[in-house]
């Protein structure tokens, strides 16, 4: 299977571990992974701050990107989200053409019905699966049925694995209380359990989390799911 | 009436140019539950404390010998008189009867001409009811259209409750605390249990 | 309206000490059980489509089942009048009650109430009101309004009702539930509920037996039967529709469905979405009209209804999951957003009620988490919009700092190297954090990463994975 590899902006940037492993991940289970280097940002940030028009620009850029491949990979439930549901509203002339796209664990599960990875990490695992990948992808049972497969992995369910972390893009930044409120109670729910890691499929989620706890001094190490597939962890 | 006119046609207007879309037609449920047995679930976990029972009985006789046994003080004349001092607007229980029952919901379902004949069911502190078993239905979509001569449907599932203050769950609130429940099998006749019910004549205790 | 802007609102919601613990728990416990309620997940998701596709071709079609409900109800024997706004409304309800030389009237609860501001108008003309349903009672006792679209008082702690139930209802704790201190044992917390549950319940009973008029709203208009149906848990709706001579209903016209077999999804979504149970304790479907009055309300409704992009908000059933869900809801309340309606549909609905100046800056608060998309139980995508509505203010705006910076942004999308090359400004932008208001307001509580040595594209390209491909395909 032909696959085009969309690194988000800020993973790009932030987290190029976290490209790394998507591409061992893609690259392990048999497909021909191609990166083009002309990739920006999926448009997501003007499109939440309502600016349709610049993030059809963004739009146009990311289809003309990403032409001739079965299928678009992202580890990114939100940039997936944002393409599969959200491109189709743009406005504009023409009509976009992208091929599919797809988040990770949602490509695994989903198109190559592939589930386990050879994947070891061991200790015990919070899981925070994005919220765009379970309300707007309907998704979110994927990275579990990913997560279930790897040997040695506890998961540990909190109270809180579906609240929203409080990042959401421009809103973290424009409601800055709010979004700390929202990221603190999430963070409160975790102190009483006993868990070794936290294993995101967003690392905006992760991002957010991190920096709340890091201020607070309360450990928190932060995986994505793609750094566990590709195993490179014990 | 001219207002009517006018929101009508605000409303013609409004819609005018609004993506047409048709009725989805009925909902179908296939649940291959027993419904009897669900209903008594259902109506037993709606008063998890003592608020609800459940009894099924053979006939209109054993139902009767069932009530006086159940209700003996209440056979007296002045039953329906409440204790005004802790309750002054309620009487001790009111007895009716079911025109349907939903197995799923833990329902019963009252058809009456008018909603103040419902007062059995309402101002008293012990609601009970009587039904044929052959009026359990399993879920809401399969009720039938009201009884003849009903204008008014009251359906209840469980006893009247709050949970307004931090959420904790408060029996009753302002209606019956406890709901009782007797299923006949084969015909119910209410009119004649009723009258034996309360007649003098028939009285068993008191 | 001046200045009062969530973000202002949220501050002073915020600090409210205890008021966030108290709205998650309470909303945990309803989403709980809500999901526990849920049995058959294919189902119910079918009934939500179902549901769905009922209110939207209720609305498509909505005057020709408007005029069939009211000819239907009106031979039942229903007073029907139509009010264009909250003014007229109002002015009717004080009409009905002069006619029938009403002083007291009891409520059930209804949020078009609110809406209309019917209690203060009533009041002003000398009525007494009381509001029936306890949460509503001890909000209206509070002097506020509703903190939630379902549950009125669900911001409120037991403390706070036991000082309020002392001063106002000349309540006493009996001596078996007294305790030390200002906070009350948690062991005690719910017993001092259900005593304090007992005297409401003795209050309102006299004001059942005294009233004259009883008010409700309709949580649905049936148009084939010209029934209306109201839903509790409490009876005090049945009592107020019961005992007094008079029952006005008030409801907005989208509550209404074409049949009477439609009723059942709609029984089978609202409540469980609202509170968890399979149905609340009693459902009334009243048809003996008998001189009862409904009064039909717009408000504002029928322009939304024009909005091709927006009416499917009018098939709210008004359940309140959305709120239990929200995480804005969840740290501010019902009360932090300025309105009637509150919760993630109040910030959709309300710029099309209350105006865009007044409410325009709700959609914007929001992450657009979508979990109020996913729980509605009519499927509206409450979240899209909210998206929509920032799109029409972005429109609505002359040039801004904001669009400036996103058409620079957008610009830098459509060329690499210079997208690239603006992010390597990022270790300076961290060093200088405490100048870039942007970055200022990130790390004021939160940590930024660090930035790698290199990106991911400049390994890929290091590694010449790219080039390969393209020599390939040509
Ligand atoms: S928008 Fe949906 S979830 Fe929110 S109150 Fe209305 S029906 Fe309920």
């Amino acid at each position: 299977m032909r696959v085009a590899l969309f690194v988000p902006c800020f993973i790009n940037q932030l987290f190029p571990d976290v490209g790394r492993a998507t591409l061992a991940v893609l690259e392990n289970a048999g497909c021909e992974v191609y990166v083009p280097l002309g990739q920006t940002c999926c448009g997501q940030p003007p499109f939440n701050s309502g600016l349709v028009d610049e993030a059809r620009r963004a739009a146009d850029h990311f289809a003309a990107q990403f032409q001739g491949v079965d299928a678009i990979v992202t580890p990114s439930g939100s940039c997936a989200a944002m393409v599969r549901c959200h491109y189709p509203s743009l406005p504009g002339q023409t009509p976009l053409s992208v091929p599919p796209t797809y988040e990770l664990c949602q490509f695994l599960v989903d198109v190559l019905n592939r589930l386990d990875h050879g994947a070891t990490l061991v200790g015990r695992g919070l899981i925070h699966v994005g919220c765009h990948q379970r309300n707007e992808l309907h998704s979110g049972d994927a990275p579990f049925a990913l997560l279930r497969r790897v040997s040695g992995l506890e998961l540990v369910p909190s109270l809180s694995d579906e609240w929203c972390c409080g990042f959401g893009g421009t809103f973290s930044v424009n409601y800055p209380r709010l979004s700390v409120a929202m990221g603190s109670r999430k963070l409160a729910a975790y102190e009483p359990l006993d868990y070794n890691f936290l294993i995101t499929t967003d690392s905006s989620c992760g991002m957010q989390l991190q920096g709340l706890a890091e201020r607070r001094n309360q450990g928190l190490r932060v995986l994505h799911v793609a750094e566990v597939l590709a195993g490179a962890h014990s | 009436m001219r207002r009517i006119d006018e929101l009508l046609q605000r409303l013609r207007d409004a819609s005018a140019a609004l993506p047409a879309i048709e009725h989805p037609g009925p909902f179908d449920v296939p649940d291959e539950r027993d419904p009897l047995a669900l209903l008594e679930e259902r109506v037993c976990a709606l008063g998890p404390d003592g608020e609800s029972s459940f009894a099924i009985v053979e006939d209109n006789d054993a139902l009767l010998t069932r009530l006086r046994a159940d209700y003996p003080e209440r056979l007296r004349a002045e039953w329906v008189v409440g204790d005004e001092a802790a309750a002054p607007m309620f009487y001790r229980f009111g007895l009716t009867e079911a025109h349907h029952l939903v197995a799923r919901s833990g329902t019963i379902v009252l058809d009456v001409a008018r909603a103040l004949e419902s007062l059995s069911s309402l101002v008293v502190e012990e609601h009970v009811v009587v039904a044929s078993v052959d009026r359990v239905v399993m879920t809401l979509d399969q009720l039938p259209p009201l009884a003849r001569g009903a204008k008014t449907r009251i359906l209840i599932s469980g006893p009247s409750r709050t949970a307004d203050i931090e959420k904790t769950l408060v029996i009753p609130a302002h209606g019956p605390c406890r709901t009782a429940l007797y299923l006949v099998r084969g015909t119910l006749d209410f009119g004649a249990l009723v009258s034996r019910f309360f007649s003098s004549s028939d009285r068993g205790a008191g | 309206m001046k200045g009062k802007t969530l973000e202002h609102r949220a501050r002073r919601q915020l600090s409210q000490s205890g008021l966030a613990d108290t709205l998650y728990r309470a909303t945990q416990r309803a989403v709980d059980k809500r999901n526990a309620t849920i049995e058959d997940h294919a189902e119910w998701e079918r009934r939500r489509d179902h549901a769905r596709q009922i209110k939207l071709h209720t609305l498509c079609r909505i005057d020709e089942l408007l005029a069939q409900f009211i000819e239907r109800a009106q031979a039942n024997g229903f007073v029907v009048h139509a009010a264009l706004d909250a003014e007229e409304a109002r002015r009717i309800a004080l009409r009905i009650c002069r006619d029938h030389g009403v002083t007291r009237v009891i409520k059930g609860k209804s949020m078009v109430s609110e809406e209309i501001a019917l209690n203060p108008a009533l009041e002003a003309a000398g009525i007494e009101v009381t509001e029936s349903d306890l949460g509503e009672l001890i909000v209206q006792l509070l002097g506020q309004a509703p903190a939630h679209i379902t549950a009125p008082a669900i911001h409120l702690a037991v403390e706070e009702i036991l000082t309020l139930f002392r001063e106002r209802l000349a309540y006493e704790l009996p001596s078996e539930l007294r305790f030390e201190g200002a906070a009350i044992p948690p062991r005690q917390r719910s017993a001092i509920a259900r005593d304090l549950t007992l005297a409401a319940r003795r209050f309102l009973q006299r004001r059942f037996l005294r009233a004259q008029l009883g008010f409700s709203g309709a949580n649905f208009l049936i148009a084939d039967s010209g029934r209306l149906v109201l839903l509790e848990n409490e009876a005090n709706i049945r009592l107020s529709t019961t005992l007094p001579r008079v029952h006005v209903a008030i409801a907005g016209f989208d509550k209404l469905i074409p049949s009477h077999d439609d009723l059942a999804t709609f029984l089978h979504l609202l409540p469980t979405s609202s509170t968890g149970q399979r149905l609340t304790s009693y459902v009334s479907e009243i048809g003996d009209g008998d001189g009862r009055h409904i009064i039909l309300l717009d408000n504002g409704r029928s322009q939304l209804l024009a909005d091709a992009e927006h009416y499917d908000l009018l098939s709210c059933i008004r359940c309140g999951a959305c709120s239990n869900v929200c995480p804005i809801f969840r740290n501010i309340g019902g009360h932090g957003y300025g309105g009637v309606y509150s919760g993630p549909i109040g910030a959709a609905l309300l710029p099309h009620l209350g105006g865009i100046d007044a409410y325009g800056d709700l959609p914007f608060a929001s992450s657009l988490c979508g979990a109020c998309s996913s729980i509605c139980p009519v499927g509206i995508p409450i979240h899209e919009r909210l998206l929509e509505w920032r799109e029409r203010a972005q429109r609505a705006r002359g040039t801004s700092g904001e669009k400036l910076i996103a058409r620079a942004f957008a610009w830098l999308i459509e060329r690499p190297a210079w997208f690239a090359a603006a992010a390597t400004t990022y270790p300076l932008a961290q060093s200088f954090s405490r100048l870039l208001p942007v970055l200022r307001r990130w790390s004021s509580e939160r940590d930024l990463p660090e930035m790698p040595r290199q990106t991911f594209l400049e390994w890929i390209a290091d590694e010449g994975r790219e080039t390969q491909r393209r020599e390939e395909e040509r």
